[in-house]
């Protein structure tokens, strides 16, 4: 394999790994800071970029289309954790329940709405164009992908680890009860970073529609690679997520090259060997068993 | 206190809402749709005037859904036409949502013949859910038109005298332009299809056709079935420098591919051939000006110049108002089938009506199509067809016919090495 | 138990074994299906309600049960050793997977297992020349115990209900026994049985391993059923709704996990067939449960029945329920 190859193939792998990392960081944060199993987190993704859908067809253009969509999920995602999250803090298997069937029942009603047959996403016009990259063309849109997945990235390991907001979520992470010893209204963080959680994967859905298409069925398809990440990471660390993510992007779409039979359980494969070698993830705290 | 008034206010909101949607989806929802008319039931005349009762099996839910659905507009527009009397007898169809799942298809095909006596069957769309309902339709003696699902066993070593497909099998679905691409386009080919059974009988048609065709076949690729992204593919496909590609996906892995096969320029560089897939509104209506070029093999397309066919778009453009895509016409002329053989048979009697099936001729929008009575499968007409944008959308341009009459072998042939 | 309490389980015996005398032909099909999920359901319920190993990967093991009677079954004929081979090869795999997973715990098992889950599951997938790969395959075996084939739906509902009665009248006297109550304890509080000097990961992967077996005679007794089986049989997404099935159930009981797979098969069976909108009637069905039916079912059942039965029985009730289990939060982690 060329070197010109390899590097295209990693561009891929990163690409996809970006699109990955921005669901994968909520994801693990909500699951870190707040315990929940969110397994409804896969429907921001695929209302996020349904929304975007229509905002285009009504000839917003994809920028602001990206920005309402991003306001209309994290708003989704502000009341479900309002109305139905907040009940089911430390109910683990009922929060299996209720998002597994909230994962139902969003996925059903965008298919009401927006049928069933698939749809696409146009490339903003802006980024319609092929890089020259040695070998061929690589498509701009992806390099801005792999572009705003590392400024998410820095973004959030500047919040986590420099200002108050980051050391909130730390604490938390580590022991909630402190929270509210110290005289944190846990109530709001917890809302806000459900919010952020779920604006962060209708990122990654609009992000993602021109790349991957949109279909319902794309929720559960995203919803299991990310939490492969996410277990792969670590719980509850942003860092975690992004190496994850990478990770699994790289051997995803390395593993299509070199072992083109184990492509249906490349990530799985990696996902028990990390977790035999470090039962909580690459990064995840907690107690080594 | 305030507490207890909120959440009550809250329950009553979902409750409400829940209310709401029960409703909606009652209202929205069309299963067992028409039914038993009013034509009286004196029932001592021998059943003629019983309405007849048809089983529909498909997948409504996940990825096939748009095939199921198409497929039911399809016969919907068909009985329509006919003001849903087959003879005199009125119509009335059941269907059901297997989820693609054997197991859940088994258990539906039960409800739909013990519970609902219906008297034949339509469906389904996948292959193994055919594979699951061969054995009991054998037992229960239980007609299915086989409306989609393509498994080449289904007329050779799974053949039953209870199945008869009036879609296509995934050997006349690979084969057909083989010879043409070999002749008019290059003689190295990279194939690429999803890494399961569809996938690998379809490409084997079309490898052995084109091998014979004076060929070559440089790489094959397998992706799984439901690949997010081919970027490695395509990489992969521009360092190989084949002649050409052939490819055979579907739905959403068809739509992705091509739009990915512009996007990273291989379009333009490397031509694409395909399946009839590839040439088929479902696909290139979400992929847009990106099919563009793309050449193939189709036993349908809505340009097709013959009269029937001139009446069906029309009829189905006015009703839809869309471009009728193959599934459509696969509904279609299973109605069409189903109606003609009740029709001659003379009953619902499965027996009655698999002496007919066999040697069934009927005016598809295809074309005119028989039965080959020795593998329950259609002899087709496939149409060379090429994308072309047109008028700020994708139309297929019929280029000539591939091959006439083409009916699948009825033993598996052996491949040529 | 007195002797009461025994009239009381023979009564639910005959009334359980009189059910095909008034159900439909299609009736007594359903009701195997639903004796078989709930066989399969209660051996994920153990090991939830009772070991706290909450599993997105058991239809891996189901699956190998079906898989090792369709294709065991080309070979050999006697239902007895397709039993048992399908028992003892899901049983292998539960305990070497779960020799090596089962020190992970809580979010970490459920993807380790999902992960497992999916690699058996990719495995039966791409041995397409042997196992018919997406297709599936058919089972060519059929059941006989001795007395001749197994080919009517009656006799196939009694096979399933003998077996639905031996795996829960199995599971009941497992739970109660000593071995049972120590896992119990490792689940209340493992530190302090580690401090008893209980080897609690021992203790864990044999009621993993366990389940996994009884999970493998469930797929076996599925293969036999429709006699075709399908890699649908071992991916997450069946593994995902036994999970749901035992929390919709009532988790920490042995009857709860067995009525939600009744109640969960009907139910989507009817409402699939009433309205294409079924995922989002199920989907509501969930959210409702979570919200007022804390518990589960059989926790709505338990309210219910007290509310309507006479009122100086109520506490007696109560107790008996607190003593099967209570439900959902019981289980933290």
């Amino acid at each position: 394999m060329t070197t010109s190859t390899l590097a295209m193939h990693i561009l891929n792998g990163l690409a996809y790994g970006m699109l990955l990392f921005m669901i994968a960081a909520g994801l693990s944060i909500i699951f870190g800071l707040m315990n929940i199993v969110n397994l409804a987190h896969g429907t921001f993704y695929l209302v996020g970029v349904y929304v975007a859908y229509t905002f285009v067809q009504q000839g917003t253009g994809f920028w602001p289309a990206l920005l309402l969509a991003i306001v209309i999920v994290a708003a989704l995602g502000m009341v479900m954790e309002k109305v139905l999250m907040e009940r089911v803090y430390g109910k683990e298997l009922e929060q299996v329940l209720l998002t597994f069937g909230l994962s139902f029942i969003f996925a059903d009603v965008v298919k009401w709405i927006w049928g069933s047959s698939p749809l696409t996403l146009p490339v903003p016009s802006a980024l319609d164009f092929s890089l020259n990259v040695g070998l061929t063309e690589f498509p701009a849109y992806r390099i801005f992908v792999i572009g705003i997945g590392c400024l998410l990235a820095a973004g959030l390991w500047y919040m986590e680890n420099k200002t108050r907001i980051g050391a909130i979520i730390r604490a938390g992470v580590d022991d909630r009860e402190m929270l509210a010893a110290l005289g944190i209204n846990i109530k709001i963080v917890f809302t806000a970073i459900f919010a952020v959680g779920a604006a962060l994967a209708g990122l990654s859905g609009v992000l993602g529609g021109p790349i991957m298409g949109m279909y319902v069925g794309i929720d559960s398809e995203i919803l299991v690679s990310s939490l492969v990440i996410v277990v792969v990471g670590g719980l509850g660390t942003w860092k975690g997520a992004f190496i994850g993510a990478i990770l699994i992007g790289l051997t995803d779409t390395l593993g299509r090259v070199w072992f083109p039979s184990l492509t249906m359980a490349m990530i799985f494969v990696i996902m028990i060997m990390v977790l035999l070698i470090r039962p909580n993830g690459l990064f995840g705290r907690g107690a080594q068993a | 206190m305030k507490e207890t008034r909120k959440t009550r206010w809250t329950r009553a909101w979902l409750c409400a809402i829940l209310a709401l949607t029960l409703l909606l989806a009652a209202c929205g929802s069309q299963t067992a749709s028409e039914s038993a008319g009013g034509s009286g039931g004196t029932n001592g005349s021998a059943g003629a005037s019983e309405p007849i009762k048809i089983g529909a099996i498909l997948s409504f839910s996940g990825n096939f859904a748009p095939l199921s659905e198409s497929i039911k507009e399809g016969m919907e527009l068909y009985f329509e036409q006919t003001g849903n009397k087959i003879g005199d007898r009125q119509v009335s169809i059941v269907y059901e949502d297997d989820e693609a799942n054997p197991q859940v298809a088994l258990r539906k095909y039960r409800q739909l013949v013990e519970s609902e006596q219906v008297d034949l069957l339509v469906g389904p769309i996948s292959s193994s859910v055919v594979y699951a309902l061969r054995d009991v339709i054998e037992k229960d003696k239980i007609v299915l038109i086989d409306a989609n699902a393509a498994a080449n066993d289904i007329s050779w070593d799974k053949k039953s005298d209870y199945i008869y497909r009036v879609s296509i099998s995934n050997w006349q679905d690979g084969m057909p332009a083989a010879e043409y691409i070999a002749q008019n386009i290059g003689k190295k080919a990279y194939v690429l299809a999803p890494d399961y059974p569809a996938g690998h009988e379809t490409i084997e048609a079309f490898e052995d056709a084109f091998k014979k065709a004076g060929g070559e076949i440089v790489k094959e690729a397998w992706p799984k079935l439901g690949n997010n992204d081919y970027a490695t593919y395509l990489t992969d496909i521009l360092q190989t420098k084949p002649d050409l590609v052939f490819s055979f996906l579907s739905g959403t892995d068809a739509i992705r591919f091509v739009q990915q096969y512009e996007q990273f320029g291989v379009k333009g560089k490397i031509p694409l051939t395909g399946t009839e897939e590839f040439l088929d509104p479902l696909v290139t209506e979400p992929t847009g000006q990106a099919a563009e070029g793309i050449i193939g093999a189709t036993m349908y397309t809505s340009s097709l110049d013959n009269p029937v066919n001139q009446k069906f778009v029309e009829a189905f453009t006015q009703k839809y108002n869309k471009t009728p895509n193959y599934f459509n016409v696969q509904g279609y002329d299973s109605a069409q089938v189903i109606a003609k053989a009740i029709e001659q048979a003379g009953s619902t009697n499965a027996d009655d009506l698999i002496n007919v099936l066999k040697e069934i001729k009927f005016s598809s929008p295809r074309g005119e199509l028989a039965m080959d009575p020795k593998t329950h499968n259609l002899a087709l007409d496939m149409y060379l067809v090429k994308n072309v944008w047109k008028d700020g959308k994708i139309v297929q341009e019929v280029l000539g016919i591939a091959a006439k009459g083409l009916k699948i072998p009825e033993t598996p042939p052996t491949p040529s090495k | 138990m007195k002797a009461s309490a025994y009239g009381k389980h023979i009564g639910c015996i005959a009334l359980f074994l009189l059910c095909p005398f008034i159900l439909t032909s299609y009736g007594v099909k359903l009701a195997s299906e639903v004796l078989i999920m709930a066989i399969f359901v209660m051996s994920l319920g153990l090991i939830i309600g009772f070991a706290g190993l909450v599993s997105l990967g058991h239809a891996a093991f189901f699956g190998l049960g079906a898989y090792a009677v369709a294709l065991l079954g080309n070979h050999w004929e006697n239902t007895y050793l397709l039993l048992i081979s399908a028992l003892v090869i899901s049983g292998l795999a539960a305990f070497l997977s779960g020799l090596l997973f089962i020190r992970s715990s809580g979010a970490y098992f459920l993807m380790i297992t999902l992960a497992f889950g999916q690699m058996i599951y990719a495995i039966v997938y791409k041995l397409e020349d042997l196992t018919g790969g997406a297709d599936g395959m058919a089972v060519v075996a059929s059941p006989n115990l001795g007395a001749g084939p197994i080919d009517s739906r009656l006799g196939f509902f009694y096979l399933t209900a003998v077996a639905f009665l031996i795996s829960y009248y199995f599971l009941r006297l497992l739970i109660a026994s000593p071995f049972g109550k120590s896992v119990r304890g490792i689940k209340e509080n493992e530190s302090r049985m580690t401090a008893l000097g209980y080897q609690t990961r021992t203790y864990k992967l044999a009621v993993y391993t366990i389940s996994g077996m009884l999970a493998g005679v469930a797929g076996a007794l599925y293969a036999y059923f429709n006699q075709y089986v399908s890699p649908d049989l071992l991916y997450w997404m069946f593994s995902g709704q036994a999970l749901i099935m035992v929390i919709v159930g009532g988790v920490g009981t042995l009857v709860g996990p067995a009525i939600g797979a009744g109640f969960f098969v009907v139910l989507q069976n009817y409402i699939s067939s009433f309205t294409d909108r079924w995922p989002l009637i199920m989907g509501l069905i969930f959210v409702l449960i979570v919200l007022f039916g804390k518990g589960g079912i059989m926790q709505i059942a338990a309210l219910l029945w007290q509310r309507f039965r006479p009122q100086r029985n109520s506490k007696p009730a109560q107790q008996a329920m607190a003593k099967e289990g209570n439900g959902i939060e019981s289980v933290k982690s």
